[in-house]
């Protein structure tokens, strides 16, 4: 049960997870379509955790992580990539995001990483949602 | 040591206690006795105040000690002009020495104050000899005057305390003697000490004598004392070098006090030295080293033996001994002097108690305790002479120093001792120590060796893996140890080398990416995040055109420490495979799609061929614009794709798929619009009807030729079959229901020889499993119909003949070519109709039927004796293999030569009213003719 913010430049991709994420008992406390907003946004909302694509128009997913993280040490990103991008998961990851998913996604791959990041660094429970993966 | 082992010590007790026994008495004898006891001579005493020497030759005999009854006038200063003038008044004789506490005629002493005239006179050898008078301390003033003339004074002398002023001084004095007789008289008065008069003997002899004597005893104490201030300075350096030994702190204390000691008795040197020193405070030093000295020598034994020693008792003992040591200090002479007695009484308990307490030390074996229990006693039976010396009960003189330097003597041997079995004990030890490191180096080789050994085990281990382990750190260089597999792999020297250029030679782009993940997964703590960073690794790679799979593992405890351990493993040869099978997959998957929809899947076959003959033609010839007949083509292609694909036909979608993007990116590109003879040579360039044969084939292979086959008829199963036969038989009435039937029974009719269809491929498969080479063979004639299920058992069982065949008929290649056959075996099967007969020949051209092993077959089972089998002819061998009971499994095992099958053909073919026989010649063949009637029906 986190607070989650989506950061993804397409709402197709955006809903998608949303509705991935609901279903399994998150709560969905912002969206953001590119690096400036989704700063924003984290300010204003302070999620429990943030997905987030890499390859966004304006600043990208790398730089995002890096200011989001300089400015709240404690945030947990999520990157999302295709599999051509690995370079950029190593970038993030060296600049802060804590794990990452290669797309495409399905709903288990999602939330089995989500309740990775959170489970390590929350020590939150399992969403109820979860029980099936086992 | 030895010396310091009380049994060693027992064992020479005799000679040691000797030696110390000895020792003493010379020491009793030279120190203090005033008496030579060992001359031969006893020298006469005085009586009456006269002391007859006339018989007693100075020089030969030796001294004298002046004793006896001497002329005593008490409260009377007398010169000799007084008693030449006869004015010496009643006169008492008492003896000397003694204090005049004792005597009756001073009876009315008080605490030894008093003054007196002593007079005696010597009866002489000779006249005019040259003589001389040792005098002891005098208590505590006198004047001395020797045949008339005044010799010596010490001390001032006075009829009251005012007037007398007191000294102790020991004193020689010489004399020449007038006549034969010397007059000695000596005033003494004392109004300090407890104890007056002339306490000690004088001694008298020649002038060389007296010297001697006084000379003697001076140097011993001299030598005392020196030797008691050196042990005390050596005791106290000692405990300076050892604070933890505070038994050498005491022993020095007690060596100072005895050396001070030495000063203040004896011939009190400290006069000598000091002429003017304070009577009392002579006194006072002697007292105080006595009252000092017992609770510091019991210091001494408690810190050697504390467990022994009572520290009651020396508590009690120091509290006494300080407080007594006070008093001394502070009060004057006549009161503290009465405290000696109880002190002596304190020395008496507490010796019993040392002594008490050195048994114990001796009985529990503590080092050296024998030899100490020896000084202790030499101390306290001197100690006990001095005390009683003192007390004028005894007559040898003071010889606790004598005492005190035989114990400090063995104490030193005793130090002596430790120190030697001490630095013999680190000798031992060094050498203990040498041995052990040789020891030690020597198993450092051995598990240096084991340690080789083991690494060699493990590597051998990791070599013989088949999979390539390899190390490296944060620099990416690899490790020495790695196993031969990553050589194999890299077909190169690893050692040394970068691990990402290794891995990507010709890729920088993922040269640089892998180095910076992995030196990511090294310089993280955090194993999750390893992980991670791991995951973004490439997990196979081709290495020299293999692929090869990678896994990475983190080594390492110690996070400074860590390392990367790498494993390839070659999975070239799976990931073939699982092409092969992927491909396969997709064939079978074919292949069931197509016989799913074999209607459809025919229907399309010929649509498509249809299209490529005229279809095309007919878009070219029509009047269309060439963008819009490629479009149409574009349309159609695409369709026939869609359609292809669903039966997962993968060659001609795939070729169909390319000629589609050619054709559409042809339709974008065209600036200009293609003339149709260009777009007829375009299309030429697809092969399209080839394209189509080559999945054809591969179902062709699979389901057989007739896949094609376009019967454009009705499938139905036997089940639906017979429903209908029930049914004609309930609807239809005779004689057209018996008509009818046949007819319904002709459908199932099969030709006779597609009851045989699968033996030649079964009769090859079985010869490949069995090593056997055999031709492929076809099934010859036969083509007549018949009811399926009539000869449906019979031809089910003509396997066994086939297998026979291959089993024991056909030889190994090597017997052919031995025989001269042709290395692949012949097998045959024809089936002839002919005068209503069905004949099915199957034959082999192999060794025969072997009659020996039938008749030994026979004999083992039973049937027959050896003798009676060897009579029995091939037509009857023959018919027995035939007639093989089949009711038990071990039957048919042991049959195993001629096959149990045999009989199940012959059942079958009677049962339908045929027979079958056997034609076998041996090296030639064998063959199986089973005739059957045919029922046309």
């Amino acid at each position: 049960m986190a607070r989650i913010m989506i950061v993804d430049d397409a709402a197709i991709m955006r809903r998608n997870i949303q509705l991935m994420l609901e279903r399994a008992g998150h709560t969905i406390v912002a969206e953001a379509g590119n690096g400036a907003q989704a700063f924003h946004e984290y300010q204003v909302h302070k999620p429990d955790l943030v997905t987030m694509d890499i390859t966004m128009p304006g600043i990208n997913g790398v730089e995002t992580v890096k200011n989001i993280v300089a400015e709240f040490p404690d945030a947990l990103i999520i990157m999302i990539s295709a599999l051509s991008s690995k370079h950029l998961v190593l970038q993030a990851i060296k600049n802060g995001a804590k794990h990452y998913i290669i797309k495409p996604i399905s709903a288990e791959k999602l939330l089995v990483v989500v309740n990775d990041v959170l489970v390590r660094y929350q020590n939150k429970k399992m969403c109820a949602g979860d029980r099936q993966w086992d | 040591m030895k010396v310091l082992n009380n049994q060693y010590i027992i064992k020479h007790f005799p000679v040691a206690a000797l030696a110390v026994l000895l020792v003493i008495f010379l020491a009793a004898i030279g120190n203090g006795s005033d008496n030579k006891n060992f001359v031969k001579k006893i020298a006469p005493q005085a009586v009456q105040g006269v002391i007859d020497l006339s018989d007693w030759n100075l020089r030969e005999d030796g001294l004298v000690a002046i004793d006896g009854e001497w002329e005593f006038y008490w409260k009377r200063l007398l010169t000799p002009a007084d008693f030449a003038n006869d004015l010496s008044g009643a006169k008492s004789l008492v003896v000397v020495p003694n204090q005049w506490n004792n005597y009756a005629a001073s009876d009315d002493v008080q605490g030894g104050a008093g003054y007196a005239t002593y007079r005696l006179t010597l009866k002489l050898q000779q006249p005019h000899m040259k003589l001389g008078l040792k005098l002891p301390d005098v208590s505590t003033s006198y004047n001395i005057w020797i045949d008339g003339k005044f010799l010596d004074s010490t001390g001032v002398v006075g009829s009251n305390a005012e007037l007398c002023w007191p000294a102790y001084q020991p004193k020689v004095l010489y004399f020449e003697n007038f006549g034969n007789t010397a007059e000695v008289v000596i005033q003494v008065a004392n109004f300090v000490h407890h104890k007056g008069g002339l306490k000690s003997s004088l001694q008298f002899g020649t002038d060389k004598e007296i010297r001697q004597l006084r000379e003697k005893k001076l140097a011993l104490d001299v030598f005392l004392f020196g030797v008691f201030l050196i042990m005390a300075c050596y005791h106290f350096g000692l405990f300076c070098l050892r604070r933890k030994e505070k038994s050498t702190l005491y022993f020095g204390l007690f060596c100072l006090l005895v050396a001070i000691r030495t000063t203040v008795t004896g011939e009190i040197l400290v006069v000598e030295v000091l002429p003017n020193i304070d009577w009392q405070l002579i006194l006072k030093v002697e007292y105080l080293t006595y009252y000092l000295g017992l609770p510091t020598f019991l210091g001494f034994i408690y810190y050697l033996f504390p467990q022994e020693t009572s520290i009651r008792v020396l508590k009690t003992v120091n509290v006494i001994g300080i407080a007594f040591g006070m008093v001394v200090l502070l009060l004057p002479l006549k009161v503290f002097a009465y405290t000696l007695m109880f002190y002596n009484f304190l020395t008496v308990a507490a010796s019993v108690h040392m002594l008490y307490a050195m048994y114990k030390a001796a009985a529990a074996n503590k080092e050296g305790a024998f030899l100490f229990s020896l000084g202790i006693g030499v101390i306290a039976v001197s100690a006990v002479n001095d005390m009683l010396y003192n007390n004028n009960l005894i007559n040898t003189g003071n010889i606790v120093p004598t005492g005190l330097f035989i114990f400090i003597f063995i104490q030193s041997f005793v130090l002596s001792a430790r120190f030697s079995y001490a630095m013999s004990a680190v000798e031992q030890m060094s050498d203990k120590l040498r041995k052990s490191h040789v020891e030690i180096a020597g198993w450092n080789k051995k598990l240096e060796k084991t340690v080789d050994q083991r690494t060699a085990a493990v590597r051998n281990l990791l070599n013989n893996a088949g999979q390539g382990f390899l190390t490296f750190g944060y620099d990416l260089l690899i490790r020495g140890e790695y196993s031969n597999e990553c050589v194999k792999l890299f077909e190169q020297d690893i050692k040394n080398k970068n691990f990402a250029k290794l891995l990507f030679p010709n890729n920088d782009q993922e040269q640089s990416f892998t180095t910076e993940a992995l030196q990511q997964v090294l310089d993280e703590e955090d194993a999750a995040m390893q992980k991670i960073y791991l995951s973004l690794l490439p997990e196979e790679a081709l290495i020299n055109d293999k692929n090869v799979k990678i896994e990475y593992k983190v080594l390492g405890s110690d996070k400074n420490d860590q390392v990367l351990m790498v494993i390839l493993t070659d999975i070239t040869e799976k990931r073939l495979i699982e092409r092969q099978m992927e491909q396969e997959r997709l064939i079978l998957k074919m292949v069931v799609r197509v016989i799913q929809s074999r209607r459809d899947f025919i229907n399309c076959i010929k649509e498509y061929r249809q299209f490529c003959h005229e279809g095309l033609k007919s878009i070219i010839e029509s009047d269309l614009e060439t963008d819009e007949m490629i479009f149409e083509v574009f349309r159609k292609t695409h369709t026939f794709k869609g359609i292809f694909s669903q039966f997962g036909m993968g060659n001609i979608t795939e070729s169909l798929n390319v000629m589609e993007t050619e054709l559409s990116a042809l339709g974008k590109n065209s600036v200009t619009p293609m003339t149709v003879k260009e777009l007829i040579e375009f299309l030429d360039g697809f092969d399209m009807l080839t394209w189509l044969d080559k999945d054809i084939v591969i179902l062709k292979e699979v389901i057989g030729e007739d896949v094609l086959l376009d019967e454009n008829g009705v499938v139905i199963s036997h089940s639906q079959l017979a429903e209908f036969e029930r049914k004609v038989s309930e609807l239809i009435q005779q004689p057209e229901r018996a008509k009818l039937l046949a007819e319904i029974s002709k459908l199932k009719f099969v030709l006779f020889r597609d009851l045989f269809k699968r033996y030649p491929d079964l009769t090859l498969q079985l010869a490949e499993k069995e090593g056997k080479f055999i031709n492929p063979f076809v099934i010859s004639g036969g083509r007549f119909p018949v009811d399926a299920d009539q000869y449906y058992d019979l031809a089910k069982s003509v396997i066994h003949l086939f297998i026979n065949s291959v089993n024991h008929g056909i030889e190994s290649v090597e017997e052919r070519l031995a025989y001269g056959k042709n290395q692949y075996g012949e097998i045959t099967c024809s089936i002839e109709l002919s005068d209503g007969k069905i004949a099915v020949v199957i034959t082999d051209d192999g060794s025969g039927i072997d009659f020996n092993k039938v008749r030994e077959k026979v004999v083992s089972k039973g049937l027959y004796s050896p003798e009676q089998a060897a009579v029995l002819t091939e037509a009857e061998l023959l018919k027995f293999i035939f007639e093989a009971r089949f009711s038990t499994r071990d039957d048919i095992t042991m049959l195993s030569g001629c096959g149990v099958g045999m009989a199940v053909v012959k059942r079958e073919a009677e049962k339908l009213g045929g027979t079958i026989s056997i034609t076998t010649e041996a090296g030639q063949g064998t063959a199986y003719i089973i005739t059957i009637p045919y029922h046309e029906r």
